[in-house]
Order: C-alpha cells, then sequence, then structure tokens
C-alpha cells in the first residue's frame, strides 16, 4: 500500500529544520544536539515543556517541526487516528542515570518522582499525544542503530493495517550519559538528533505531498526507489521535484 | 507459551490464583519494600537478574522456525545492571537497553530474522502481543515468538514509592481501600504461529488471539483518562477486529493494578463496552504483583488457561469491592460461562491495549 510523506522536521547536532523550510538534513556524525528551549518549539505558553527531560524534549520539537512542516499542527483532527511510532537506541538513558543518582543521594531519602516519571522512553509520545490531541497507536522501538528505519516501517504497517489514518514516525537519540560514555561507547555509536516525518494512508485536501512511501517485505521505498536509512528517506523526499504528478495520480 | 510469576511457572501459577494465594511479600535483596519476587533470582547479586529470569521461560522451548520474528518487550530490561555500575562502575550497563534482550533471545534460539523490541510502559507486551499476531495475520510472518520481562529492581521500587504510587500493604485491586499497587516480577515467552503451521503442530494449540487495539488517551501523562476513552477505544477496535459483538465476551482480566484512578476508570470503560450486564472482571496483580511490561503477556498467558478450565481466578487483595466493582469482580473463584475472554492494559503516556482471546479452532 502506498502512502504519502506529507511533513518532516528534524534536530540534529547539525541544527534543525523542517521539510519546507529548504533546510538541510543530515545527522551530523559530530557534535552535541541542542536541546531546544520552550520558545524554540512552541508560541504559547507551555507549563510542562521546561519540566521534561532533554529526551522528550528533542524528540517532541522534531515532532512539533514535522506536524507544522505537515500544516496541521494545531488543528483538530476531524477523527483522523494519528498514532506515533518512533525508534532509539539509547533511548533515556541519561534520565535513568540521573534519576537513579538521586535515589542514592541523602541515603536514598528523595529519589525524584519527577525524573522517574520520564525513564520510560516512551514518555514522550504520551507528551506528544497529548499537546496534539493524538489518541491512535503509539511506542518505542529499540533499536541497534541511531536513526533506523524501524519506526517509519513500523508506521507503515499501521497505515496497512487500517490501524491509524495518519502516523507521525521517525528516530530520536540523545549521546550517551558522560558517566556511561566509558562502558557503553562501542555498543551504541551513531549520532545523536531526532527526525520524524508525517505519513498519511489518504492526504487530506490541505496535505501537501512530498513524496509516496511504502514497505515490501521490510524494506522501505519513497518514489519507488529503496532508501536504506532515515537521512536518504528526507534527503530523497525533499529532492522529489513529482509533486503535481503525484497528485494528479491521486485525483 | 511459557511464564514465571512470583508463584512458579504457568501451571503453578493458575493453580495458586485459583486457590487465592499471592506470591507478594516483603522484598529481601539490599533494598526493602513490597513486592511479588521470584525468589530463586535473589541469589543473583553480582550480575542482572534479567538473564536468569528469561532462562526461566526460555529453557526447554521447543525448537522454532530459523525465520521466526522476535518481538520483545520489557520496560528496564537489566535496570539492576544500570544501578550496579552507576555504584561501582563493575559491570556493563549494556543489558538495561531493551534491544539487548531481542538479540539475546535470537541467538540463544538460532532465529535468523532480524527482531524488535517494542516499549510502552505497561501496555508494552500486551502491544508486542498485537503486533505479532498482525505479522501472522497479513502474512508477514507465520512464526513469531514474543519475549518479555521485567525485574523488581531498587530502581523501579524507589521510583514508585516516589510518586507515592505504592500500597503500604499488598495491592487491593478494586477495593474501597485500595491504596497503589505492588510491583511484580515475571517473564513470559509466547509462541505464535499462522495457520499453515498452526495446522502442521504436534500439539494442540493453546488459543487464539482474535483481535487487538491500541489507542491513546492523550490526557494525562502519568494518569488514566477519567472517560476511558482510551481504554473504551481499543477494546471496541478489538472487537470489531475479531469481528465480535461485546456479548460474545466472557469475562475481562483488568489491568487492575490497585491504584485508585486507573481501576475507576476500567470500570468505566467495561460498563461502556459492555452495558450493565454481570461481567466477571478480575485482576491478578494482587498475586502476581504488577509485572511492569511483562504484565500484558503474562495475563494474556493465563487467561488462556482460564478458556481452558472454564474458571476465573479470585481478585487476591479484594475485600471490599468499590461500588462499582459490585457484582463485577469478585474475591471468589467464578465460572467463565463463554470461550472469548478481553485482557487489557495500560500505562504511562496514557497508552491502553486490548486483547481478544478465545480457544483455538474447534474447541470454541
Amino acid at each position: 500500500m502506498n502512502a504519502f510523506i506529507t511533513g518532516m522536521g528534524w534536530l540534529t547536532a547539525a541544527g534543525s529544520g523542517r521539510g519546507r523550510g529548504m533546510g538541510r538534513f543530515f545527522s551530523a556524525p559530530e557534535g552535541n544536539v541542542m536541546v531546544p528551549s520552550r520558545k524554540d518549539v512552541f508560541r504559547n505558553r507551555d507549563e510542562r515543556f521546561g519540566r521534561m527531560d532533554p529526551f522528550s524534549k528533542v524528540g517532541l520539537a522534531a515532532i512539533a517541526m514535522a506536524l507544522e512542516d505537515a500544516g496541521i499542527a494545531g488543528d483538530p483532527w476531524r477523527n483522523r487516528t494519528v498514532g506515533i511510532t518512533a525508534s532509539t537506541q539509547r533511548g533515556c538513558l541519561g534520565t535513568d542515570v540521573n534519576f537513579f543518582q538521586t535515589v542514592l543521594a541523602d541515603d536514598g531519602q528523595w529519589p525524584s518522582p519527577h525524573l522517574f516519571t520520564y525513564t520510560l522512553a516512551s514518555c514522550f509520545l504520551g507528551e506528544t499525544a497529548l499537546r496534539f490531541g493524538l489518541t491512535g497507536p503509539s511506542y518505542i522501538l529499540h533499536e541497534e542503530k541511531t536513526f533506523s528505519l524501524a519506526g517509519v516501517r513500523a508506521a507503515l504497517l499501521e497505515l496497512t493495517d487500517k490501524d491509524a489514518h495518519v502516523m507521525i514516525a521517525g528516530a530520536c537519540d540523545l549521546p550517551l550519559p558522560r558517566e556511561l560514555l566509558s562502558d557503553l561507547d562501542e555498543y551504541c555509536p551513531g549520532p545523536a538528533g531526532a527526525a520524524f516525518i508525517v505519513v498519511e494512508s489518504t492526504p487530506g485536501p490541505e496535505s501537501e505531498v512530498y513524496a509516496p512511501i511504502h514497505e515490501k517485505s521490510g524494506a522501505i521505498f519513497v518514489n519507488e526507489a529503496q532508501v536504506r536509512s532515515l537521512d536518504e528517506l528526507i534527503i530523497r523526499s525533499q529532492l522529489s521535484d513529482n509533486r503535481l504528478l503525484i497528485t494528479d495520480k491521486l485525483e | 507459551m511459557r511464564i514465571f510469576t512470583a508463584l512458579g511457572d504457568l501451571q503453578n501459577t493458575f493453580s495458586a490464583l485459583i486457590t487465592g494465594q499471592t506470591g507478594i511479600s516483603r522484598v529481601t535483596r539490599g533494598f526493602t519494600g513490597i513486592g511479588a519476587t521470584i525468589h530463586i533470582l535473589n541469589a543473583f547479586q553480582n550480575s542482572s537478574r534479567i538473564n536468569p529470569l528469561i532462562d526461566l521461560v526460555l529453557s526447554n522451548l521447543p525448537v522454532l522456525p530459523a525465520d521466526t520474528l522476535t518481538i520483545t518487550a520489557s520496560t528496564k530490561a537489566g535496570i539492576d545492571d544500570l544501578e550496579r555500575y552507576v555504584r561501582q562502575k563493575k559491570t556493563s550497563a549494556c543489558k538495561t537497553l531493551p534491544q539487548w534482550l531481542t538479540s539475546h533471545v535470537r541467538n540463544r534460539l538460532g532465529l535468523n530474522q532480524p527482531g524488535f523490541a517494542v516499549s510502552a510502559a505497561c501496555a508494552s507486551s500486551t502491544i508486542a502481543l498485537a503486533q505479532g499476531a498482525k505479522a501472522i495475520a497479513s502474512g508477514r510472518a507465520q512464526s513469531v515468538l514474543v519475549v518479555c520481562a521485567d525485574i523488581v529492581s531498587e530502581f523501579v521500587l524507589r521510583g514508585f514509592d516516589a510518586l507515592k504510587a505504592l500500597d503500604r500493604r499488598a495491592c487491593r485491586p478494586f477495593d474501597q481501600n485500595r491504596a497503589g499497587l505492588s510491583l511484580g516480577e515475571g517473564a513470559a515467552a509466547v509462541h505464535l504461529v499462522g495457520e499453515k503451521i498452526a495446522g502442521k503442530a504436534q500439539s494442540p494449540m493453546a488459543g487464539e488471539v482474535m483481535g487487538w487495539g491500541v489507542a491513546c488517551d492523550a490526557v494525562h501523562i502519568t494518569a488514566p483518562a477519567r472517560d476511558a476513552r482510551g481504554l473504551i477505544k481499543a477494546i471496541n477496535c478489538a472487537l470489531d477486529r475479531a469481528g465480535l459483538p461485546s456479548r460474545d465476551v466472557g469475562a475481562v482480566n483488568a489491568h487492575g493494578t490497585g491504584t485508585v484512578y486507573n481501576d475507576a476508570m476500567e470500570l468505566t470503560a467495561f460498563k461502556a463496552v459492555f452495558g450493565d450486564r454481570p461481567l466477571p472482571v478480575y485482576s491478578i496483580k494482587g498475586a502476581v504483583g504488577h509485572t511492569m511490561a511483562a504484565a500484558g503477556a503474562v495475563e494474556a498467558a493465563l487467561g488462556l488457561m482460564s478458556l481452558h478450565t472454564g474458571l476465573i481466578p479470585p481478585t487476591v487483595g479484594l475485600e471490599h469491592p468499590d461500588n462499582g466493582a459490585l457484582g463485577y469482580v469478585s474475591s471468589e473463584l467464578q465460572v467463565l460461562p463463554r470461550k472469548v475472554m478481553v485482557t487489557t492494559n495500560s500505562g504511562f503516556g496514557g497508552i491502553n491495549a486490548a486483547l481478544v482471546l478465545g480457544l483455538a479452532g474447534s474447541e470454541q
């Protein structure tokens, strides 16, 4: 089944951007990912954003940009079921370490309930669902690589199986926390950052399609060409110059 | 299917459940609290307990087809190794990564298909089973192994304690005086097969995943939606997928954590979906604790035992049923009137998942 990419947003060590912002995406292998502030992500007040852990902030920021790029952020979803599938390698390891240090401090008197809430990698999906009213299937896939296509693959299967009308799919990773660098460096190679795309099974009348996308035997194809990484998927979609043709086909 | 809980393997856990026993007691692992731990895991003090726990459900599994798809689920996997690393820098924390579990299962069983690890809080293994059933229903796989596990660790116990989510005594699902959950540890390994393999199998099938549904509340991060919107949607999706009207469901295995809001939300959902008919609803968490990511698959396996025996376990810990639970939840053994049941789980982030389970083929 063909689905359609209608939005994309990212935040990596090379910077942040949206597909229609003419930004250039790449998952820079080196460098730190800047954790965004609330003002970087939302124009309006958002009391929870400042309290979220860095993993959630980075993931939510990339999704917010993807939704804005798709032109549907803040709009009611008109009864369309929207889900989120995200892959991660390192998940919220940094938050795990920070929380456990509160368990060890002061003879364990004051473990932080707030930090504990964010020791589930799936928490930022709930934060996203809450802000944008997304009620579809949402889950994390833990992968051996960063910027894996697993989230996109899962999203396409959710659309194929008609478990959602729209899926937000991508990947989110922060660098290893310094406390675990010497231990896990070789287990957890790969760049940090977050990148998400919006995929619709049937684009709405206001949707602008980048490119058709489909899954076949586990492989992902954009514009009928196989893509092997999230970088390649985003760049190929951005370079797509046949939107009119796709629109014609739809009509 | 295999499970292991504080009450033992599948047969022992089910036997203990129907006689109203509990595995919840004082935890003695260098940290204190109440929980349903597996005593033989206490001996593992210098390496993660996740390994021996997985071994308990993988040992003696029949040989599986090499192209079996592996789906695993865990919230914190070998988090006790991360505790040790942060404290002493002695052992590697790599088993904290849930993908480690997938590799471990594949390597141990010689499975050559790349698998994946699902994380969706306490609904993780319910979603993993749904993913497996979907893969088979769509023809993407003929053989899927779902393996899930979580351990009781200082990390998790202190975290839930800090959230004030733990009952000071063993949890009391659906009770008027319920005051929080009790943690438990457990694991499950469930082998799902398509019709081609099922038709050739030597032994009878344990049951069938007839339907599944997953939905998000989009209301609150740690609290469930009071109007139960997400769970209602998940159950209705599962029933639609199964092609069954709600009247065909004989019982519901509830998430039933023993927290005030979860249990109230679930009763709201069940009444919305099943109406006012007296439908047996039960929770096993007063007996095996909340096994976190493993809860869904552990409960599905025990649910199939109920379908086979026609017996619904008493809800251990229930003394004074909440007004909304009267006529639904019981501290007594009940008879399962039909051969289809629903099992549900919900988790942080407002995620909800439901499965419709039935007996396989002609047994229904």
